[in-house]
C-alpha cells in the first residue's frame, strides 16, 4: 500500500507491477517473521534481563536519594514522596459530591473501598492551562487519612537526587510554598505530601457554609 | 240544366220524348184495335155464333121432324129405333147450340129460355108420338105431329127468328160501333202522328242545335288557329257535355300549342344567338390552334433538356449510394471500435471498484489493527501501573525490594516500550489511513475518469451511430433520387410522345374547327328558317 504512483498520471504506464508484488512479499515476510521471535532473539533477551538482575544493585547513599512517583497533570510534571504513596489507579466511576468544596472532585470504589478524590489544581489554585486527561488516581496514604489524588498521566517511581532538588520560585510555580519540596532539574515539582496529608483545609466538615 | 247534360243524354232524351210519343201512338192503336178486336170477337161471339146456333137449332129442329116422320113412318121397331137414335142425337145437338145461345146471348134471356122452354115441352109430345106410335097408334101420332108438333115447332121456330133478329140487329150495332171507332181512331192517331213528327223535329232541332253552334265556334277557332293566331281563345259556355270537354280540350290544346310555339320562338332565339357564340369561338380557336402549336415546339426542346438533366441526377444519385454504402461499413467499425473500448472501460470500472473495495477492506483491517493496539495501549498503561505500584511496594520494602524495584523498573520500560511501539503503530495506522483514503479518492477519480471515458466513448459510438443514420438516410434518399430520376426520364419520353400526340391533336382539331364552322353556319340558317316559320304565328 506505499504504492503511491498511481496519482500521477505520468506514471500510469510506467507502473512496475513486477517490483511491487516483490515489495508486497517482503512486507508479509516481514510481518510474519516479526511476529514470531527467533529463539536466538529469545535468548539474547532473557540474557539481557538476567544480567540485568544479577548486577548487584549500586549502593548508594540513600538519604541523598528521593523515592518518588512522576505523574502529569496539566502539562506539568509534579512528582509525590512514593512512601506517601499507597498505590495508582486508573480513574473509574467518579461520583460527584453535593456541598463539598471545589477541589473536591468526588468519591471513588477502589476495589471495595470508597475514597474522596482531589483536584490539586483546584487546590492549589493552579490556572486552568493545558488539556487534561485526569484519568489516573494517585491514592496518598499518611496514617488514617487517605485520599486520592488526580492525575494525568503516571511517570513512574524514579528517584531523585536531593542536591538536585532546588528551591522554588514564586515565579516558576504557582504552587504555595509550604507545599513545595522542590523543582528539579527537568523542571519536576516535587510536592510535600506529607503536608498535604496533614492540610486541615482538606478535611472537609459537614457543616456547610452558606 | 241542360247545358249540363251530356250529348248521349241530350240524345236520348230527345229520342226518348220522341220514342215515348210513338209508345204512346202504339199503345192507343194497339187499343183501338183491341177494341175493334173486341167489337169483332163480341161479334163473332155473340151475333154470328148466336146466329149460328140459332140457324142450327132451326136446322136440328128441321131434322128431328123429319127423323119424328121417320119414327111415324117407320116399318120396323130397328128403323124407329134408329129415327129415334137421329132424334136424340139432334135433340143433343139443340141443346148444345142452345147452351151456346146461353152463353153469348146479349139480350134478355127470356128471349132464349123461351124457345127452350119450348123445345122442351117439344121433347113431351114427341115421346107421346114415340109412345103412340110404339103402341102402333101411328095415326094418332100423325095427327099429334101434325098439330101440336106443328104447333109447337113454328113457335119454336118463331122464337128462333126473333132470336135471330136480335142476333142480326146487334151485329149491326156492332158493325156501327167498329166503324165509329175505327174513324175515331184513325183521327186520333193522325193528329198523334203529327205531334209525335213535331216534337221529334223540335228535339232534333235543339239538339244538332245545341251541338253544331259550339261545333261550329270550335271549327271557327280552328280556323284562327290554322291562320296562325294562337292568341284566340274558347268562350267558356258552361256547357259540361262532351262536346263542351271537347272544346275545352282544345282550348287547353291552343294554349299549349301558343306555349309550345313561344317555346320554340325562344329556342330560336337562343340557338342563334349560341350560333354566333360558336362561330366566334371557332374563330378563337383556329388563333389558338397556331399558338398550341408554337408551344409545342418549345415544349419538345424543353423536355429533351430536362431528360438530359435527370439523367445526370440519376447517374449522381447512384454514385452517392456507393458512396453511403461504404461510408456505412466504415461506421460500422467504429461502432465496433467504441463498443470495445467502452467494454474494456467498464473492466477498468469493475476492477476500480475491486480495487477500492480491497483498499477499503484494508482500512477496516487497519481499523481492527487500531482497536487491537488500542488494547494493547491500555495494557501497557495498566502494565505500567503495576510497575509503578510495585515499585512503590519495593521502595515499602525497602532493601529487600531493591530486587523487585528491578524487575518493576523493567516492567515499566517494557510498559513504556509498548507504549512507544503503540504509539508508532498508531502513526503508521495513520498513514495507512491517509494513504487508503488516497487510494479510495484515487480509485474514485480513477472511476470517474473511466465513467467520463465511458460517456466519451458511447458519445462517440452515438455520434456514429447518427452518422451512420444519416448516411443511410442519405443513400436511401440517393437511390431514390435515382429512381426517380430514371422515372423523370421515362416520364419525359412520354412527355415527349404526348407533345408528338398534341401537335396531331391539334392539327386534327384545327380541321374539325373548320368543320364546326361550317355546321354552325349551317345551324345558322336552319335558324333563320325557323325564325321566319314562327314569326306567322301570333303568340
Amino acid at each position: 500500500m506505499n504504492n503511491r504512483g498511481s496519482s500521477e498520471p505520468s506514471r500510469l504506464t510506467d507502473i512496475d507491477w513486477q517490483k511491487i508484488y516483490e515489495r508486497l512479499e517482503n512486507t508479509r515476510t516481514a510481518a510474519e517473521d516479526g511476529l514470531r521471535e527467533s529463539p536466538e532473539e529469545r535468548r539474547n533477551v532473557l540474557k539481557n534481563r538476567a544480567r540485568a538482575l544479577a548486577r548487584p544493585p549500586e549502593i548508594e547513599n540513600v538519604e541523598a536519594y528521593l523515592e518518588v512517583v512522576e505523574f502529569g497533570l496539566a502539562g506539568e510534571t509534579y512528582a509525590v514522596e512514593s512512601i506517601y504513596v499507597r498505590d495508582v489507579h486508573p480513574l473509574k466511576e467518579l461520583t460527584p459530591l453535593p456541598c463539598t468544596p471545589p477541589f473536591v472532585l468526588g468519591i471513588v470504589n477502589l476495589r471495595g473501598q470508597i475514597l474522596s478524590v482531589v483536584d490539586l489544581k483546584k487546590f492549589f489554585d493552579l490556572p486552568e492551562k493545558g488539556l487534561s486527561d485526569l484519568d489516573r488516581v494517585i491514592v496518598l496514604r499518611a496514617g488514617e487519612m487517605e485520599f486520592g489524588v488526580l492525575a494525568d498521566s503516571i511517570g513512574g517511581a524514579r528517584r531523585i537526587r536531593m542536591s538536585e532538588l532546588q528551591g522554588s520560585l514564586p515565579t516558576l510555580t504557582d504552587v504555595r510554598e509550604e507545599y513545595l519540596k522542590g523543582v528539579t532539574g527537568e523542571r519536576t515539582v516535587v510536592l510535600d505530601a506529607g503536608k498535604l496529608l496533614a492540610d486541615t483545609d482538606i478535611i472537609v466538615h459537614e457543616e456547610v457554609e452558606g | 240544366m241542360l247545358k249540363k247534360v251530356g250529348i248521349s243524354k241530350r240524345l236520348s232524351l230527345g229520342f226518348g220524348v220522341v220514342i215515348l210519343f210513338i209508345i204512346a201512338i202504339g199503345t192507343f192503336s194497339l187499343n183501338r184495335m183491341e177494341v175493334l178486336a173486341d167489337l169483332t170477337l163480341k161479334l163473332y161471339n155473340h151475333p154470328f155464333q148466336v146466329s149460328n146456333a140459332v140457324l142450327e137449332v132451326d136446322r136440328n129442329i128441321v131434322s128431328i121432324h123429319r127423323s119424328m116422320k121417320d119414327v111415324v113412318l117407320a116399318n120396323n121397331r130397328a128403323e124407329m129405333e134408329a129415327a129415334i137414335e137421329q132424334v136424340s142425337a139432334c135433340e143433343k145437338k139443340v141443346y148444345e147450340s142452345f147452351e151456346v145461345i146461353a152463353e153469348r146471348f146479349l139480350g134478355d134471356s127470356g128471349m132464349y129460355e123461351e124457345p127452350l122452354e119450348a123445345f122442351r115441352q117439344w121433347k113431351s109430345i114427341r115421346d107421346e108420338v114415340i109412345g103412340l106410335i110404339q103402341a102402333g097408334e101411328k095415326d094418332a101420332a100423325a095427327a099429334i105431329t101434325k098439330g101440336k108438333g106443328a104447333a109447337h115447332i113454328s113457335l119454336i121456330t118463331e122464337k128462333m127468328r126473333a132470336l135471330r133478329d136480335f142476333a142480326y140487329s146487334k151485329a149491326a150495332e156492332f158493325l156501327g160501333d167498329a166503324q165509329g171507332t175505327r174513324a175515331r181512331t184513325q183521327r186520333i192517331f193522325l193528329s198523334l202522328l203529327v205531334v209525335t213528327t213535331l216534337v221529334g223535329i223540335g228535339v232534333a232541332l235543339s239538339i244538332s242545335r245545341s251541338m253544331t253552334t259550339r261545333i261550329d265556334k270550335g271549327v271557327e277557332v280552328a280556323t284562327r288557329v290554322m291562320e296562325g293566331d294562337l292568341t284566340v281563345r274558347m268562350p267558356d259556355d258552361g256547357y259540361e257535355d262532351e262536346i263542351g270537354t271537347l272544346m275545352k280540350s282544345f282550348g287547353q290544346m291552343v294554349d299549349s300549342l301558343k306555349n309550345q310555339i313561344g317555346d320554340i320562338v325562344e329556342g330560336t332565339n337562343t340557338l342563334s344567338s349560341a350560333t354566333s357564340e360558336i362561330l366566334a369561338s371557332t374563330t378563337q380557336l383556329a388563333s389558338s390552334a397556331g399558338e398550341t402549336a408554337t408551344a409545342v415546339t418549345q415544349t419538345t426542346a424543353t423536355v429533351e433538356e430536362v431528360r438530359q438533366t435527370a439523367q445526370v441526377s440519376s447517374q449522381k444519385a447512384g454514385e452517392v449510394a456507393e458512396q453511403a454504402q461504404q461510408t456505412a461499413q466504415i461506421s460500422q467499425g467504429g461502432r465496433q471500435a467504441t463498443e470495445k473500448s467502452i467494454a474494456g472501460m467498464t473492466h477498468i470500472r469493475t476492477q476500480t471498484a475491486a480495487i477500492a473495495e480491497s483498499v477499503v477492506q484494508l482500512s477496516e483491517q487497519s481499523q481492527v489493527i487500531g482497536s487491537i493496539i488500542a488494547t494493547v495501549d491500555d495494557l501497557a498503561e495498566q502494565s505500567n501501573l503495576l510497575a509503578v505500584n510495585a515499585a512503590i511496594e519495593a521502595t515499602r520494602a525497602g532493601e529487600e525490594g531493591k530486587g523487585f524495584a528491578v524487575v518493576a523498573e523493567e516492567i515499566r520500560n517494557l510498559a513504556e516500550q509498548s507504549k512507544q511501539a503503540t504509539t508508532q503503530v498508531r502513526g503508521i495506522l495513520s498513514d495507512i489511513q491517509q494513504a487508503t483514503s488516497a487510494a479510495v479518492m484515487a480509485a474514485e477519480q480513477g472511476s470517474k475518469a473511466v465513467e467520463t471515458g465511458m460517456e466519451q466513448s458511447s458519445q462517440a459510438d452515438e455520434a456514429i451511430r447518427v452518422l451512420a443514420d444519416n448516411v443511410l438516410e442519405a443513400s436511401q434518399a440517393a437511390v431514390q433520387i435515382a429512381a426517380s430520376s430514371r422515372e423523370q426520364v421515362a416520364g419525359m419520353e412520354q412527355v415527349t410522345l404526348a407533345i408528338e400526340n398534341i401537335k396531331e391533336a391539334s392539327v386534327q382539331n384545327a380541321a374539325s374547327t373548320q368543320q364546326v364552322e361550317t355546321s354552325a353556319r349551317n345551324l345558322d340558317e336552319v335558324g333563320q328558317r325557323l325564325k321566319e316559320l314562327v314569326a306567322q304565328y301570333k303568340v
